[in-house]
């Protein structure tokens, strides 16, 4: 029988370790398999689609949250972040690649709405072994995507809801579009500080 | 006592890390903060760690085939586990290393017929802090996964 224990440990407190200037890595084999029973663990909880999504976006959320104040020290900022493009831009730029190892592939402002902004990826690293099954028809698991992105814009003060789309392109497969929608109050702030 | 003489085992780990797709750690580390997170709101801590072994034991299960491909295509004369002591060497030095870039070393129980791991830079708990006295062994998922694997390789 295998027993693990954490031992003594003779390090300092996490938070007074210098944080690396380079995260690690480990393999994709043991991220993709970790997630896989993530996403297993919720799915066997939710009784339905929309309630799976909304597990697997709290989820990252979790992740989403520390990840922005990770990258953010590392970084060296000594203020916040306070416009809406300012964090957009951070996060597609700055925490993309330091989660998924690639810049997201474009950021847009949506036509239609002042409050709307589209994150584009061609195949976001979390779900790129993921299938889903006709039994549970429109899910997307890239809803744990949009858990992360929704995790950084409210832990830097943005509110927001994030949905996680898929677009077709034509015969070059299918991307998925990250659809930020900002709250009114973030909107109003913005436009004031945009003077 | 751990060798610093660089073993075939060793070397496989190393080799097979190279050539391996990777993720940052950093993802890794809070994807399963957050699936701990999430069971510590369902079950009481002791509960919790069962759990983790049971999620690492389907894992190692799965993880195995990708061990044992990667291994047989990277040397043309993988280590035999024929005793449990090589098999220990190569969860530590080989395993660990290829998967979780994880520097390892064992040890045979003085007095059980065993072996002990000792992992020296867990990704898991890179940013982990546990409220004293918690009864919540939070890498048991890694201690399931190597369960999982040898139970899949015949151990």
């Amino acid at each position: 029988m295998l027993q693990a224990g954490t031992g003594r440990s003779t390090s300092s407190h996490p938070l007074d370790r210098p944080l690396s200037r380079r995260p690690g890595e480990v393999s994709l084999a043991a991220f993709t398999l970790l997630f896989s029973e993530l996403v297993q663990l919720h799915q066997v909880r939710s009784s339905s689609v929309p309630e799976f999504e909304a597990a697997l976006c709290d989820a990252g959320r979790q992740v989403g949250s520390r990840a922005l104040q990770v990258h953010w020290i590392r970084e060296g900022k000594k203020t916040r972040e306070t416009r809406i493009l300012g964090i957009l831009q951070f996060l597609s730029s700055t925490i993309w690649p330091g989660l998924f190892n690639k810049k997201a592939d474009s950021l847009e402002r949506g036509v239609s709405s002042k409050s709307e902004y589209m994150i584009h990826d061609a195949n976001p690293l979390p779900t790129v072994f993921c299938e889903v099954p006709r039994s549970l028809g429109g899910m997307n698991p890239n809803a744990f995507v949009s858990g992360i992105i929704q995790g950084v814009l409210e832990t830097a003060g943005f509110g927001c809801d994030v949905t996680a789309h898929r677009a077709d392109e034509g015969g070059s497969g299918t991307r998925t579009v990250f659809l930020v929608n900002f709250h009114d109050d973030v909107v109003e702030r913005d436009e004031m500080l945009e003077g | 006592m751990s060798s610093s003489k660089a073993t075939p085992a060793s070397r496989l780990g190393d080799l097979a890390w190279s050539k391996s797709p990777r993720t940052s750690s950093e993802l890794f580390t809070l994807t399963y903060g957050s699936l701990v997170t999430f069971l510590l709101t369902l079950h009481p801590p002791s509960v919790v760690s069962a759990k983790l072994f049971s999620i690492g034991e389907s894992i190692g299960s799965r993880l195995i085939d990708d061990y044992l491909s990667k291994t047989r295509q990277l040397s043309s004369s993988p280590p035999q586990c024929s005793s449990f002591g090589m098999t220990a060497e190569a969860v530590s030095k080989t395993g660990m290393k290829m998967f979780l870039n994880a520097t390892a070393t064992h040890e045979a129980l003085p007095d059980a017929d065993g072996y002990e791991i000792h992992i020296k830079n867990n990704p898991l708990t890179s940013h982990l802090e546990l409220p004293p006295g918690m009864p919540l062994v939070y890498s048991n998922v890694i201690g399931g996964c190597v369960q999982g694997c040898l139970k899949s390789a015949g151990w």
